[in-house]
Protein backbone atom coordinates (compact mmCIF):
# COMPACT_ATOMS: atom_id res chain seq x y z
CA UNK A 1 0.00 0.00 0.00
CA UNK A 2 1.65 3.18 -1.18
CA UNK A 3 1.57 6.59 0.47
CA UNK A 4 -0.77 7.96 -2.17
CA UNK A 5 -3.23 5.17 -1.51
CA UNK A 6 -3.26 5.93 2.22
CA UNK A 7 -3.78 9.63 1.57
CA UNK A 8 -6.55 8.81 -0.87
CA UNK A 9 -8.19 6.55 1.71
CA UNK A 10 -8.06 9.10 4.53
CA UNK A 11 -9.12 11.84 2.13
CA UNK A 12 -12.14 9.79 1.09
CA UNK A 13 -13.13 9.13 4.69
CA UNK A 14 -12.83 12.80 5.64
CA UNK A 15 -14.54 14.05 2.50
CA UNK A 16 -17.52 11.69 2.55
CA UNK A 17 -18.06 11.91 6.28
CA UNK A 18 -17.83 15.69 5.95
CA UNK A 19 -20.24 15.73 3.02
CA UNK A 20 -22.89 13.80 4.91
CA UNK A 21 -22.57 15.78 8.15
CA UNK A 22 -22.49 19.07 6.24
CA UNK A 23 -25.50 18.09 4.13
CA UNK A 24 -27.37 17.00 7.26
CA UNK A 25 -26.58 20.33 8.93
CA UNK A 26 -27.37 22.37 5.84
CA UNK A 27 -30.66 20.59 5.26
CA UNK A 28 -31.85 21.75 8.69
CA UNK A 29 -31.25 25.29 7.43
CA UNK A 30 -32.78 24.45 4.05
CA UNK A 31 -35.80 23.01 5.83
CA UNK A 32 -36.45 26.32 7.56
CA UNK A 33 -35.58 28.41 4.52
CA UNK A 34 -37.82 26.43 2.16
CA UNK A 35 -40.67 26.36 4.65
CA UNK A 36 -40.36 30.12 5.02
CA UNK A 37 -40.31 30.50 1.26
CA UNK A 38 -43.44 28.33 0.90
CA UNK A 39 -45.23 30.24 3.65
CA UNK A 40 -44.11 33.68 2.39
CA UNK A 41 -41.81 34.40 5.32
CA UNK A 42 -38.10 35.26 5.47
CA UNK A 43 -36.83 32.38 7.57
CA UNK A 44 -33.52 32.57 9.45
CA UNK A 45 -31.59 35.54 8.01
CA UNK A 46 -29.61 37.05 10.91
CA UNK A 47 -26.65 34.69 11.39
CA UNK A 48 -24.25 35.29 8.54
CA UNK A 49 -25.32 36.18 4.99
CA UNK A 50 -28.81 34.76 4.30
CA UNK A 51 -28.61 32.92 7.63
CA UNK A 52 -26.05 30.50 6.22
CA UNK A 53 -24.28 30.14 9.58
CA UNK A 54 -27.48 29.25 11.38
CA UNK A 55 -26.66 25.49 11.71
CA UNK A 56 -23.34 26.44 13.32
CA UNK A 57 -25.07 28.74 15.79
CA UNK A 58 -27.61 26.02 16.55
CA UNK A 59 -24.79 23.54 17.14
CA UNK A 60 -23.05 25.90 19.57
CA UNK A 61 -26.29 26.44 21.41
CA UNK A 62 -26.90 22.70 21.67
CA UNK A 63 -23.44 22.29 23.22
CA UNK A 64 -24.07 24.87 25.95
CA UNK A 65 -27.58 23.82 26.93
CA UNK A 66 -28.37 21.84 30.03
CA UNK A 67 -29.13 18.17 29.61
CA UNK A 68 -32.18 17.01 31.51
CA UNK A 69 -32.62 13.34 32.33
CA UNK A 70 -36.14 13.02 33.73
CA UNK A 71 -36.88 11.32 37.03
CA UNK A 72 -37.67 7.66 36.73
CA UNK A 73 -36.11 7.35 33.28
CA UNK A 74 -34.00 4.32 32.52
CA UNK A 75 -30.66 6.16 32.63
CA UNK A 76 -28.61 3.72 30.57
CA UNK A 77 -31.04 3.32 27.68
CA UNK A 78 -31.92 7.01 27.80
CA UNK A 79 -28.29 7.94 27.21
CA UNK A 80 -27.67 5.16 24.71
CA UNK A 81 -30.64 5.87 22.44
CA UNK A 82 -29.41 9.06 20.65
CA UNK A 83 -26.06 7.42 19.92
CA UNK A 84 -27.88 4.37 18.57
CA UNK A 85 -29.81 6.56 16.16
CA UNK A 86 -26.94 8.79 15.05
CA UNK A 87 -24.08 6.27 14.71
CA UNK A 88 -25.63 3.84 12.18
CA UNK A 89 -26.87 6.77 10.12
CA UNK A 90 -23.33 8.18 9.95
CA UNK A 91 -21.75 4.77 9.31
CA UNK A 92 -24.04 4.01 6.38
CA UNK A 93 -21.92 6.45 4.35
CA UNK A 94 -19.14 3.88 4.25
CA UNK A 95 -20.51 1.92 1.30
CA UNK A 96 -21.98 4.70 -0.81
CA UNK A 97 -19.95 5.51 -3.93
CA UNK A 98 -20.14 9.24 -4.60
CA UNK A 99 -18.58 9.06 -8.06
CA UNK A 100 -16.81 6.99 -10.71
CA UNK A 101 -13.80 4.92 -9.67
CA UNK A 102 -10.34 6.48 -10.14
CA UNK A 103 -7.11 4.89 -11.30
CA UNK A 104 -4.10 4.96 -8.97
CA UNK A 105 -0.96 3.21 -10.27
CA UNK A 106 -3.09 1.32 -12.75
CA UNK A 107 -5.42 -0.05 -10.10
CA UNK A 108 -9.05 1.03 -10.04
CA UNK A 109 -10.25 2.41 -6.71
CA UNK A 110 -13.94 2.84 -6.06
CA UNK A 111 -15.09 6.23 -4.78
CA UNK A 112 -16.67 4.70 -1.71
CA UNK A 113 -14.95 4.21 1.63
CA UNK A 114 -15.24 0.47 1.25
CA UNK A 115 -16.09 -1.33 -1.93
CA UNK A 116 -17.87 -4.50 -0.86
CA UNK A 117 -20.18 -6.73 -2.88
CA UNK A 118 -22.91 -6.57 -0.23
CA UNK A 119 -23.18 -2.78 0.05
CA UNK A 120 -26.98 -2.77 -0.06
CA UNK A 121 -27.25 -5.34 2.73
CA UNK A 122 -24.99 -3.21 4.94
CA UNK A 123 -27.13 -0.12 4.38
CA UNK A 124 -30.35 -2.04 5.12
CA UNK A 125 -28.84 -3.57 8.26
CA UNK A 126 -27.66 -0.21 9.59
CA UNK A 127 -31.04 1.31 8.76
CA UNK A 128 -32.77 -1.38 10.80
CA UNK A 129 -30.51 -0.65 13.78
CA UNK A 130 -31.99 2.83 14.01
CA UNK A 131 -35.34 1.32 15.01
CA UNK A 132 -33.75 0.12 18.26
CA UNK A 133 -32.52 3.59 19.08
CA UNK A 134 -35.95 5.09 18.57
CA UNK A 135 -37.69 2.37 20.56
CA UNK A 136 -35.17 2.66 23.42
CA UNK A 137 -35.49 6.42 23.45
CA UNK A 138 -39.26 6.23 23.59
CA UNK A 139 -39.36 3.54 26.23
CA UNK A 140 -36.64 4.89 28.51
CA UNK A 141 -38.04 8.42 28.80
CA UNK A 142 -40.72 7.50 31.36
CA UNK A 143 -43.18 9.56 29.38
CA UNK A 144 -46.42 8.30 27.88
CA UNK A 145 -46.10 10.38 24.74
CA UNK A 146 -42.57 9.14 24.19
CA UNK A 147 -43.62 5.52 24.62
CA UNK A 148 -46.45 5.88 22.12
CA UNK A 149 -44.24 7.81 19.70
CA UNK A 150 -41.50 5.19 19.88
CA UNK A 151 -43.98 2.36 19.32
CA UNK A 152 -45.63 4.11 16.42
CA UNK A 153 -42.34 4.98 14.85
CA UNK A 154 -40.96 1.45 15.07
CA UNK A 155 -44.19 -0.14 13.79
CA UNK A 156 -44.19 2.30 10.90
CA UNK A 157 -40.54 1.68 10.08
CA UNK A 158 -40.90 -2.10 10.02
CA UNK A 159 -44.09 -1.91 7.94
CA UNK A 160 -42.51 0.17 5.22
CA UNK A 161 -39.18 -1.63 5.36
CA UNK A 162 -40.79 -4.56 3.53
CA UNK A 163 -41.77 -2.35 0.62
CA UNK A 164 -38.34 -0.73 0.67
CA UNK A 165 -36.53 -4.08 0.52
CA UNK A 166 -38.86 -5.48 -2.13
CA UNK A 167 -38.31 -2.50 -4.42
CA UNK A 168 -34.55 -2.85 -3.90
CA UNK A 169 -34.90 -6.54 -4.87
CA UNK A 170 -36.40 -5.43 -8.18
CA UNK A 171 -33.41 -3.20 -8.90
CA UNK A 172 -31.09 -6.06 -7.96
CA UNK A 173 -32.89 -8.35 -10.40
CA UNK A 174 -32.55 -5.77 -13.16
CA UNK A 175 -28.85 -5.12 -12.58
CA UNK A 176 -27.74 -8.44 -11.11
CA UNK A 177 -25.53 -7.02 -8.38
CA UNK A 178 -25.55 -5.72 -4.82
CA UNK A 179 -22.47 -3.54 -5.27
CA UNK A 180 -23.49 0.08 -5.69
CA UNK A 181 -20.65 1.02 -8.07
CA UNK A 182 -21.55 -1.83 -10.40
CA UNK A 183 -25.15 -0.82 -10.05
CA UNK A 184 -24.74 2.60 -11.58
CA UNK A 185 -22.33 1.25 -14.19
CA UNK A 186 -25.11 -1.11 -15.20
CA UNK A 187 -27.35 1.88 -15.80
CA UNK A 188 -25.14 3.73 -18.23
CA UNK A 189 -23.87 2.82 -21.58
CA UNK A 190 -24.54 6.18 -23.03
CA UNK A 191 -28.31 5.99 -22.94
CA UNK A 192 -30.88 7.69 -20.75
CA UNK A 193 -33.23 4.75 -21.13
CA UNK A 194 -30.95 2.54 -19.08
CA UNK A 195 -31.58 4.43 -15.86
CA UNK A 196 -33.77 2.18 -13.74
CA UNK A 197 -36.48 4.81 -13.42
CA UNK A 198 -37.04 4.71 -17.20
CA UNK A 199 -37.33 0.93 -17.36
CA UNK A 200 -41.07 1.09 -17.76
CA UNK A 201 -43.13 -0.22 -16.03
CA UNK A 202 -41.02 -2.22 -13.56
CA UNK A 203 -38.35 0.32 -12.68
CA UNK A 204 -40.83 3.19 -12.56
CA UNK A 205 -43.12 1.37 -10.12
CA UNK A 206 -40.13 0.34 -8.01
CA UNK A 207 -39.00 3.98 -7.91
CA UNK A 208 -42.42 5.12 -6.72
CA UNK A 209 -42.56 2.43 -4.06
CA UNK A 210 -39.05 3.18 -2.86
CA UNK A 211 -39.75 6.91 -2.69
CA UNK A 212 -42.88 6.44 -0.56
CA UNK A 213 -41.15 3.88 1.66
CA UNK A 214 -38.14 6.19 2.03
CA UNK A 215 -40.38 8.95 3.36
CA UNK A 216 -41.89 6.53 5.87
CA UNK A 217 -38.52 5.00 6.80
CA UNK A 218 -37.02 8.36 7.69
CA UNK A 219 -40.15 9.39 9.63
CA UNK A 220 -40.66 12.32 7.35
CA UNK A 221 -43.86 14.09 6.51
CA UNK A 222 -46.50 12.95 5.41
CA UNK A 223 -45.67 9.91 7.54
CA UNK A 224 -44.23 11.65 10.60
CA UNK A 225 -46.83 10.18 12.94
CA UNK A 226 -44.17 9.39 15.50
CA UNK A 227 -43.92 13.08 16.24
CA UNK A 228 -47.32 14.31 15.20
CA UNK A 229 -47.26 17.52 17.21
CA UNK A 230 -50.98 17.72 17.78
CA UNK A 231 -51.18 14.17 19.12
CA UNK A 232 -47.91 13.24 20.76
CA UNK A 233 -46.07 16.52 21.42
CA UNK A 234 -42.61 15.55 20.14
CA UNK A 235 -43.03 11.78 19.95
CA UNK A 236 -40.10 9.68 21.07
CA UNK A 237 -37.83 12.67 21.70
CA UNK A 238 -40.23 14.67 23.90
CA UNK A 239 -37.98 14.36 26.96
CA UNK A 240 -34.70 14.92 25.15
CA UNK A 241 -32.77 18.14 25.33
CA UNK A 242 -29.42 19.60 24.41
CA UNK A 243 -26.94 17.44 22.48
CA UNK A 244 -29.01 14.27 22.80
CA UNK A 245 -31.85 15.98 20.98
CA UNK A 246 -29.39 17.23 18.37
CA UNK A 247 -28.10 13.70 17.80
CA UNK A 248 -31.62 12.46 17.10
CA UNK A 249 -31.91 15.20 14.54
CA UNK A 250 -28.52 14.49 12.98
CA UNK A 251 -29.55 10.84 12.77
CA UNK A 252 -32.80 11.72 11.06
CA UNK A 253 -31.21 14.05 8.54
CA UNK A 254 -28.26 11.73 7.88
CA UNK A 255 -30.75 8.92 7.21
CA UNK A 256 -32.50 11.27 4.82
CA UNK A 257 -29.19 11.91 3.02
CA UNK A 258 -28.49 8.16 2.83
CA UNK A 259 -31.95 7.48 1.43
CA UNK A 260 -31.48 10.20 -1.19
CA UNK A 261 -28.09 8.68 -2.10
CA UNK A 262 -29.75 5.30 -2.55
CA UNK A 263 -32.51 6.83 -4.67
CA UNK A 264 -29.92 8.48 -6.91
CA UNK A 265 -27.74 5.38 -7.26
CA UNK A 266 -30.49 2.79 -7.65
CA UNK A 267 -32.88 4.67 -9.90
CA UNK A 268 -31.20 7.72 -11.44
CA UNK A 269 -27.89 6.27 -12.51
CA UNK A 270 -25.72 7.77 -9.75
CA UNK A 271 -23.05 10.12 -11.16
CA UNK A 272 -23.84 9.29 -14.79
CA UNK A 273 -25.22 12.01 -17.00
CA UNK A 274 -26.69 10.68 -20.26
CA UNK A 275 -23.36 9.01 -20.98
CA UNK A 276 -21.55 12.35 -21.31
CA UNK A 277 -18.98 11.63 -18.63
CA UNK A 278 -17.98 8.12 -19.66
CA UNK A 279 -15.85 9.30 -22.54
CA UNK A 280 -13.52 11.41 -20.37
CA UNK A 281 -10.09 9.76 -20.32
CA UNK A 282 -8.68 11.29 -17.13
CA UNK A 283 -10.34 9.35 -14.34
CA UNK A 284 -9.79 12.13 -11.78
CA UNK A 285 -11.56 14.75 -13.90
CA UNK A 286 -14.33 12.28 -14.59
CA UNK A 287 -14.66 11.47 -10.89
CA UNK A 288 -14.86 15.16 -9.94
CA UNK A 289 -17.49 15.94 -12.60
CA UNK A 290 -19.38 12.80 -11.62
CA UNK A 291 -19.39 13.87 -8.01
CA UNK A 292 -20.87 17.22 -9.02
CA UNK A 293 -23.65 15.47 -10.93
CA UNK A 294 -24.23 13.10 -8.01
CA UNK A 295 -24.47 15.92 -5.48
CA UNK A 296 -26.84 17.85 -7.74
CA UNK A 297 -29.17 14.85 -7.98
CA UNK A 298 -28.81 14.26 -4.24
CA UNK A 299 -29.70 17.85 -3.38
CA UNK A 300 -32.75 17.77 -5.63
CA UNK A 301 -34.02 14.76 -3.69
CA UNK A 302 -33.32 16.51 -0.38
CA UNK A 303 -35.31 19.44 -1.70
CA UNK A 304 -38.14 17.05 -2.58
CA UNK A 305 -38.15 15.72 0.99
CA UNK A 306 -38.50 19.25 2.35
CA UNK A 307 -40.97 20.38 -0.30
CA UNK A 308 -43.30 17.46 0.46
CA UNK A 309 -43.12 18.15 4.19
CA UNK A 310 -44.45 21.69 3.82
CA UNK A 311 -47.14 21.09 1.22
CA UNK A 312 -48.85 17.78 2.00
CA UNK A 313 -51.11 17.10 5.02
CA UNK A 314 -50.26 14.31 7.45
CA UNK A 315 -51.65 10.78 7.18
CA UNK A 316 -53.85 9.29 9.86
CA UNK A 317 -52.40 6.27 11.66
CA UNK A 318 -54.84 3.66 10.34
CA UNK A 319 -54.49 5.11 6.84
CA UNK A 320 -50.74 4.72 7.15
CA UNK A 321 -50.99 1.05 8.11
CA UNK A 322 -53.57 0.49 5.37
CA UNK A 323 -51.29 2.07 2.76
CA UNK A 324 -48.24 0.13 3.90
CA UNK A 325 -49.71 -3.34 4.22
CA UNK A 326 -52.66 -3.41 1.84
CA UNK A 327 -51.56 -1.20 -1.01
CA UNK A 328 -47.78 -0.98 -1.24
CA UNK A 329 -46.92 -4.53 -0.14
CA UNK A 330 -49.14 -6.35 -2.70
CA UNK A 331 -47.99 -3.96 -5.44
CA UNK A 332 -44.35 -4.60 -4.63
CA UNK A 333 -44.85 -8.39 -4.60
CA UNK A 334 -46.56 -8.25 -8.00
CA UNK A 335 -43.80 -5.92 -9.18
CA UNK A 336 -41.18 -8.59 -8.46
CA UNK A 337 -43.03 -11.06 -10.68
CA UNK A 338 -43.26 -8.37 -13.35
CA UNK A 339 -39.53 -7.73 -12.99
CA UNK A 340 -38.89 -11.42 -13.60
CA UNK A 341 -40.90 -11.29 -16.82
CA UNK A 342 -39.17 -8.02 -17.77
CA UNK A 343 -35.67 -9.39 -17.29
CA UNK A 344 -36.43 -12.50 -19.34
CA UNK A 345 -38.41 -11.01 -22.23
CA UNK A 346 -37.88 -7.25 -22.50
CA UNK A 347 -34.36 -6.62 -21.14
CA UNK A 348 -32.53 -8.23 -24.13
CA UNK A 349 -34.24 -5.77 -26.50
CA UNK A 350 -34.18 -2.70 -24.21
CA UNK A 351 -32.04 0.26 -25.17
CA UNK A 352 -30.62 -1.46 -28.24
CA UNK B 1 -9.06 -6.35 0.49
CA UNK B 2 -8.28 -6.45 4.19
CA UNK B 3 -7.20 -2.83 4.35
CA UNK B 4 -10.68 -1.92 3.14
CA UNK B 5 -11.83 -2.80 6.59
CA UNK B 6 -9.19 -0.52 8.06
CA UNK B 7 -11.17 2.22 6.31
CA UNK B 8 -14.27 1.04 8.10
CA UNK B 9 -12.46 1.01 11.42
CA UNK B 10 -11.29 4.59 10.85
CA UNK B 11 -14.78 5.67 9.81
CA UNK B 12 -16.38 3.87 12.75
CA UNK B 13 -13.94 5.60 15.10
CA UNK B 14 -14.85 8.89 13.43
CA UNK B 15 -18.56 8.26 13.72
CA UNK B 16 -18.44 7.02 17.30
CA UNK B 17 -16.00 9.82 18.18
CA UNK B 18 -18.33 12.42 16.70
CA UNK B 19 -21.22 11.09 18.75
CA UNK B 20 -19.42 10.51 22.03
CA UNK B 21 -17.34 13.68 21.98
CA UNK B 22 -20.57 15.58 21.63
CA UNK B 23 -22.25 13.58 24.38
CA UNK B 24 -19.50 13.11 26.94
CA UNK B 25 -16.78 15.72 26.58
CA UNK B 26 -19.08 18.67 26.01
CA UNK B 27 -21.15 17.58 28.98
CA UNK B 28 -18.33 19.00 31.13
CA UNK B 29 -19.10 22.55 30.04
CA UNK B 30 -22.86 22.26 30.26
CA UNK B 31 -24.71 23.74 33.22
CA UNK B 32 -26.32 21.21 35.53
CA UNK B 33 -28.95 22.68 37.83
CA UNK B 34 -31.67 20.09 38.27
CA UNK B 35 -34.82 20.90 40.18
CA UNK B 36 -37.80 18.74 41.06
CA UNK B 37 -40.07 20.46 38.58
CA UNK B 38 -37.51 20.33 35.80
CA UNK B 39 -36.98 16.61 36.22
CA UNK B 40 -40.66 15.73 36.18
CA UNK B 41 -41.89 14.20 32.93
CA UNK B 42 -43.63 16.48 30.50
CA UNK B 43 -47.36 15.93 30.22
CA UNK B 44 -48.63 19.14 28.64
CA UNK B 45 -48.49 21.03 31.92
CA UNK B 46 -50.67 18.57 33.80
CA UNK B 47 -49.19 16.84 36.82
CA UNK B 48 -47.88 13.47 35.67
CA UNK B 49 -49.60 10.51 37.25
CA UNK B 50 -48.94 6.79 37.27
CA UNK B 51 -46.20 4.86 35.59
CA UNK B 52 -45.51 5.50 31.93
CA UNK B 53 -44.77 1.89 31.21
CA UNK B 54 -48.37 1.15 30.53
CA UNK B 55 -49.76 -1.80 28.64
CA UNK B 56 -49.86 -0.84 25.00
CA UNK B 57 -51.88 -1.96 22.06
CA UNK B 58 -51.59 -5.61 21.09
CA UNK B 59 -51.67 -4.68 17.42
CA UNK B 60 -48.14 -3.26 17.55
CA UNK B 61 -47.01 -6.73 18.56
CA UNK B 62 -48.91 -8.47 15.78
CA UNK B 63 -47.50 -6.03 13.22
CA UNK B 64 -44.00 -6.83 14.48
CA UNK B 65 -44.67 -10.58 14.22
CA UNK B 66 -45.99 -10.33 10.66
CA UNK B 67 -43.01 -8.17 9.72
CA UNK B 68 -40.60 -10.71 11.19
CA UNK B 69 -42.00 -13.53 9.07
CA UNK B 70 -42.07 -11.47 5.89
CA UNK B 71 -38.59 -10.09 6.46
CA UNK B 72 -37.21 -13.57 7.00
CA UNK B 73 -38.75 -14.80 3.76
CA UNK B 74 -37.53 -11.77 1.86
CA UNK B 75 -34.02 -12.40 3.18
CA UNK B 76 -34.10 -15.72 1.29
CA UNK B 77 -34.90 -13.82 -1.90
CA UNK B 78 -31.72 -11.72 -1.85
CA UNK B 79 -29.36 -14.29 -3.46
CA UNK B 80 -32.06 -15.35 -5.91
CA UNK B 81 -32.66 -11.83 -7.15
CA UNK B 82 -28.95 -11.03 -7.51
CA UNK B 83 -28.40 -14.17 -9.57
CA UNK B 84 -31.69 -13.88 -11.46
CA UNK B 85 -30.10 -12.92 -14.80
CA UNK B 86 -27.90 -15.99 -14.91
CA UNK B 87 -30.32 -18.52 -13.45
CA UNK B 88 -31.99 -21.25 -15.44
CA UNK B 89 -35.71 -21.22 -16.06
CA UNK B 90 -36.46 -23.78 -13.32
CA UNK B 91 -34.68 -21.77 -10.64
CA UNK B 92 -36.47 -18.60 -11.74
CA UNK B 93 -39.87 -20.29 -11.55
CA UNK B 94 -39.00 -21.76 -8.15
CA UNK B 95 -38.30 -18.27 -6.86
CA UNK B 96 -41.60 -17.07 -8.24
CA UNK B 97 -43.38 -19.96 -6.46
CA UNK B 98 -41.69 -18.84 -3.24
CA UNK B 99 -43.08 -15.33 -3.80
CA UNK B 100 -46.49 -16.90 -4.42
CA UNK B 101 -46.25 -18.56 -0.99
CA UNK B 102 -45.39 -15.15 0.46
CA UNK B 103 -48.44 -13.75 -1.26
CA UNK B 104 -50.68 -16.51 0.13
CA UNK B 105 -49.38 -15.65 3.59
CA UNK B 106 -50.26 -12.01 2.98
CA UNK B 107 -53.78 -12.96 1.86
CA UNK B 108 -54.15 -15.17 4.96
CA UNK B 109 -53.32 -12.39 7.44
CA UNK B 110 -55.41 -9.98 5.38
CA UNK B 111 -58.51 -12.20 5.51
CA UNK B 112 -57.94 -12.94 9.19
CA UNK B 113 -58.14 -9.20 9.75
CA UNK B 114 -54.68 -8.83 11.28
CA UNK B 115 -53.85 -6.00 8.91
CA UNK B 116 -56.89 -3.93 9.84
CA UNK B 117 -55.93 -1.25 12.30
CA UNK B 118 -59.53 -0.25 12.87
CA UNK B 119 -61.32 -3.57 13.27
CA UNK B 120 -64.27 -4.01 10.97
CA UNK B 121 -67.48 -4.84 12.81
CA UNK B 122 -69.19 -6.57 9.92
CA UNK B 123 -66.78 -9.51 9.99
CA UNK B 124 -68.17 -10.80 13.27
CA UNK B 125 -64.74 -11.84 14.56
CA UNK B 126 -63.94 -8.65 16.36
CA UNK B 127 -65.65 -7.73 19.59
CA UNK B 128 -68.66 -5.53 18.95
CA UNK B 129 -68.01 -2.29 20.76
CA UNK B 130 -71.03 -0.43 19.44
CA UNK B 131 -73.73 -0.40 16.76
CA UNK B 132 -72.77 -0.86 13.10
CA UNK B 133 -73.07 2.01 10.67
CA UNK B 134 -76.47 0.78 9.41
CA UNK B 135 -77.83 0.34 12.91
CA UNK B 136 -76.54 3.75 13.84
CA UNK B 137 -78.23 5.30 10.80
CA UNK B 138 -81.49 3.53 11.63
CA UNK B 139 -81.30 4.70 15.22
CA UNK B 140 -80.68 8.24 14.06
CA UNK B 141 -83.60 8.05 11.61
CA UNK B 142 -85.92 6.78 14.34
CA UNK B 143 -84.82 9.59 16.62
CA UNK B 144 -85.38 12.18 13.91
CA UNK B 145 -88.82 10.77 13.10
CA UNK B 146 -89.76 10.78 16.75
CA UNK B 147 -88.59 14.35 17.13
CA UNK B 148 -90.52 15.34 14.02
CA UNK B 149 -93.73 13.69 15.22
CA UNK B 150 -93.33 15.34 18.62
CA UNK B 151 -92.81 18.68 16.94
CA UNK B 152 -95.89 18.27 14.74
CA UNK B 153 -97.93 17.17 17.78
CA UNK B 154 -96.74 20.30 19.59
CA UNK B 155 -97.62 22.41 16.59
CA UNK B 156 -101.19 21.05 16.43
CA UNK B 157 -101.55 21.73 20.15
CA UNK B 158 -100.24 25.28 19.65
CA UNK B 159 -102.52 25.77 16.66
CA UNK B 160 -105.43 24.46 18.73
CA UNK B 161 -104.51 26.88 21.50
CA UNK B 162 -104.22 29.81 19.11
CA UNK B 163 -107.53 28.90 17.46
CA UNK B 164 -109.24 28.70 20.84
CA UNK B 165 -107.68 32.10 21.69
CA UNK B 166 -109.06 33.47 18.45
CA UNK B 167 -112.53 32.18 19.15
CA UNK B 168 -112.27 33.60 22.66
Amino acid sequence: MSAIEITFMLGKILAFFGIVVALAALSTLAERKVSAWIQLRYGPNRVGPFGILQPLADGLKFIFKEEVVPDGANKLLFRLAPAMVATPALLAVSVIPFSFPVMIDGVSHAMSIIDVPIALLIILALGSLQVYGILFGGWASNNKYSLLGGLRSSAQMVSYELTLILSILVVMMLSGTMNLTDMFYDQETGQVLLWTIFKFPVGTIAFGLFLIAAFAETNRHPFDLAEAETELVGGFHTEYSSMKFALFFIGEYAAMVTMSCLLVILFLGGPTLFGLLVGIENTWVRALLGMGVFLAKLCSFLFLFIWVRWTIPRYRWDQLMHLGWKVLLPISLVNIVLAGVWVIYIAPTWGG
Amino acid sequence: MYYDFLNVAVLALGGLGFVYVNLLIFSLIRPNKPSKLKLSTYECGMEAFGSSWVRFDMRFYSVALIFLIFDLEIAFLFPWSVAFRDLGMIARVEGLIFILILFVGLIYVWVRGDLDWVKSFSQGRAIRLGPTAEEEAMLLRMQVEQALSEASALRTVEEGESSTEATV
